[in-house]
């Protein structure tokens, strides 16, 4: 009797195991990896796109974003860097390793940027 | 005027033409040789952004010297590190030699200008010098690097020279025009975090 107890326990401990793995895990603001999908998601709200800056490069290089979603560029690589449209939209200030800046994307179009110390660094954001 | 230019246009070719003759000479240069010239071609370029930050009031060249100063004391750590880390010590060489003859002439002459003169000769030289860096690093240096983490670090390095090249043609093309290359953005609406 105890036996079939313990067993009942133990099938009933499982199938809560397997129940709580297979829940789906809540969404997360957006990250460098996926901005885009995270973009084109149905999630309602405005959204945290990423670009970190590493070896000399703005990661992603180009993506889209809503109006009202918000930008942080993080500053990863060894020197400083900036970022700033072409078009004077938006420019961060100089961040230095470790830096961070963000900014609110309150205007919709396509906005090419630099980092004004390396020129050859560029990148793209289109704002719908 | 005339003589300012030609004396400013006469440091970069000089420049340029002795890291050539530098590179020529070279008999396929051994990693040590090659971490000793990363390291002088480094302190180079810091030891003319420091004069430029001690001679210049002009807000892109001090700017742009600045950059150089961090930038290149960045590389000067991490090359130092790499070599203690692969147990390589920074070995003379005739180009090492040729590039610090050639930065105390330098030196030397950018010292002898004042004002308009000295930035645009000071930009000039960037120009030339760092295209000459570029050229070095790509056509000797990677080539020659025996080691594998020591040719990745050289091959990383290159966009930021590239990135020192186009931001000192910048600047030049800026005081050639007489027009600021700074940007007028607004920082209004961002939040910056150290």
């Amino acid at each position: 009797m105890r036996s079939l107890f313990s067993l009942t326990t133990l099938l009933s401990l499982m199938l809560l195991v397997a129940c709580s793995s297979s829940s789906p895990q809540p969404a997360k603001t957006d990250q460098p990896a996926a901005p885009s999908s995270a973009a084109s998601s149905p999630v309602s709200g405005p959204t945290t796109h990423v670009v970190t800056i590493k070896d000399m490069k703005f990661s992603p290089e180009s993506f889209t974003i809503h109006e009202g979603d918000t930008i942080e560029w993080k500053n990863a690589d060894d020197v400083a860097h900036n970022a700033v449209a072409n078009d004077k939209t938006f420019a961060t200030q100089k961040l230095k390793p470790g830096d961070s800046e963000k900014w609110v994307a309150n205007k919709k179009g396509s906005f090419p940027y630099v980092c004004t110390f390396h020129p050859n660094m560029k990148a793209t954001v289109d704002v719908q | 005027m005339m003589r300012n230019r030609f004396k400013s246009t006469a440091i970069a070719v000089a420049t340029a033409l002795i890291f050539s003759a530098a590179q020529l000479h070279a008999q396929a240069p051994s990693d040590p040789q090659i971490v000793g010239i990363v390291v002088t071609a480094n302190q180079i370029d810091i030891d003319a952004a420091k004069l430029a930050l001690k001679k210049s009031k002009n807000k892109e060249v001090r700017e742009l010297a600045q950059q150089m100063v961090d930038d290149h004391n960045s590389v000067l750590k991490s090359v130092g590190e790499l070599g203690k880390k692969l147990n390589v010590t920074p070995a003379a060489s005739d180009t090492q030699k040729s590039l610090k003859d050639q930065a105390t002439a330098t030196s030397k002459k950018l010292s002898a200008l004042k004002g308009a003169a000295f930035d645009k000769a000071y930009a000039e030289n960037e120009v030339a010098y760092h295209q000459q860096v570029i050229d070095a690093v790509s056509k000797v240096l990677i080539p020659n690097a025996k080691n594998a983490e020591l040719k990745s670090a050289l091959t990383g390095a290159a966009p930021l020279f590239q990135g020192h090249l186009e931001h000192a043609k910048q600047v030049q093309s800026g005081l050639e025009s007489g027009k600021s290359t700074t940007a007028k953005a607004s920082h209004k609406g961002m939040s910056h975090k150290h």
